[in-house]
């Protein structure tokens, strides 16, 4: 099972350039509004799908079903269990 | 050996000014513009201006910094555009009519966006092989202005008007290695433009395509070509946003230094990209091998 701490933990990796504090991240706001920008969210879309192995499909992504950490803890479980 | 031997460019004077931008009733971040987007302006060509009008604007400038070269010389041109005076006939025959070349000068476009440079040297190229030519001509001329919506901030944002022409001759300081080449037709929705509707780009899905498609094309054209990165002194992106060139050369672990990003005033010019950028080191000796690489539609 992915956790938040997992996609914490692949945002920290992923060096984004926005200045984030992911420590004291709070995994029900939306994580744009949280000082993560368009292209750094569209980057950590791309290395969670590379760490977890999985690949979002175009029918299913849309911003707002994947825009908070549990929302993308959900989605990511769901896809690994269709794996 | 056939090579490329010039490059003439034209980029509207006129620009737009994207800190002043407002999409979905919010002004455009100014941070987020000037170092992810990069594009501080965009040019955009007069509503009368035609891509053929512009293409002839670059053969002048090539023809200034060709020197000894002129309209007589062409034997055929090659248009890369997805938008071009009509939809028929072929632009490249109103490109010859404007330019005066000769009638028995061979004319044809070719429909490919982004990707349509690195395609159009490579196919003009083996033509003026097969046919024994000295001196043809490749444009690039795509300007979106025309399919965009100007509320679109994915595309709006990021797409400028340009043209340039390439002289490629028996005296080209540059000649082709070989070519690695990548489709993935399943995604051919994620830059679409469907009749009687605006471009439409999915930046998502374009992003991931380049850091996984366009990295691995990458490293293939390296082995093919026996070289290892250390050994490539110039790598031209597509400069399709800062954000896309500088993460892509650090997927593929190359210095900065060696992946130029000159497009922040004029924006993501489409087939125009490479050119515009390769224009600035023709003349540099100090660099042997470049690795251009385009990619999108």
């Amino acid at each position: 099972m992915v956790t938040a701490k997992d996609i914490i933990e692949v945002a920290k990796n992923a060096k984004l350039d926005s200045d984030v504090d992911f420590d004291n991240f709070d995994v029900d706001k939306k994580i744009m509004e949280q000082g993560v920008d368009s292209l750094d969210f569209t980057k950590l879309l791309f290395e969670i799908e590379d760490t977890f192995e999985i690949e979002v499909p175009d029918e299913d992504y849309n911003a707002k079903t994947w825009d908070t950490i549990n929302k993308i803890v959900e989605k990511v479980n769901a896809l690994k269990v269709g794996n | 050996m056939i090579g490329i031997e010039n490059i003439g460019v034209y980029i509207p004077e006129n620009r737009q000014d994207s800190f002043s931008k407002v999409y979905d009733g919010k002004q455009v971040d100014a941070d987020f513009v000037k170092n992810k987007v990069g594009f501080i302006s965009t040019a955009r060509k007069n509503p009368d201006e035609e891509t053929s009008d512009m293409c002839v604007k670059a053969f002048q400038n090539l023809k200034t910094s060709a020197g000894n070269f002129s309209e007589k010389d062409v034997e055929c041109i090659l248009l890369c555009s997805h938008n071009g005076d009509f939809q028929m006939p072929h632009t490249s025959a109103i490109l010859q009519d404007k330019l005066s070349l000769n009638e028995n000068c061979a004319a044809f476009d070719v429909r490919l966006a982004c990707s349509g440079y690195v395609y159009s040297v490579n196919i003009l190229q083996s033509f003026m092989e097969q046919n024994g030519f000295s001196n043809g001509v490749v444009f690039t001329c795509d300007p979106c202005s025309k399919i965009l919506n100007p509320e679109d901030k994915n595309a709006d944002l990021l797409l400028g008007d340009a043209a340039t022409a390439t002289l490629l001759s028996t005296r080209g300081k540059f000649s082709l290695g070989k070519t690695t080449f990548a489709t993935r037709g399943k995604g051919f929705n994620a830059i679409i433009k469907r009749p009687n509707v605006y471009l439409s780009i999915d930046n998502r899905r374009v992003f991931n395509f380049v850091l996984r498609e366009g990295a691995a094309a990458i490293q293939r054209c390296l082995e093919e070509n026996q070289l290892a990165a250390e050994n490539v002194d110039l790598f031209v992106f597509h400069q399709a946003s800062k954000f896309v060139v500088e993460e892509l050369a650090k997927k593929l672990e190359l210095p900065l230094a060696k992946v130029p990003f000159k497009a922040q005033e004029y924006g993501n010019t489409i087939s125009s990209s490479l050119p515009l950028v390769l224009q600035h080191y023709l003349n540099d000796t100090r660099i042997k091998n470049i690795l251009m690489c385009g990619f999108g539609a």
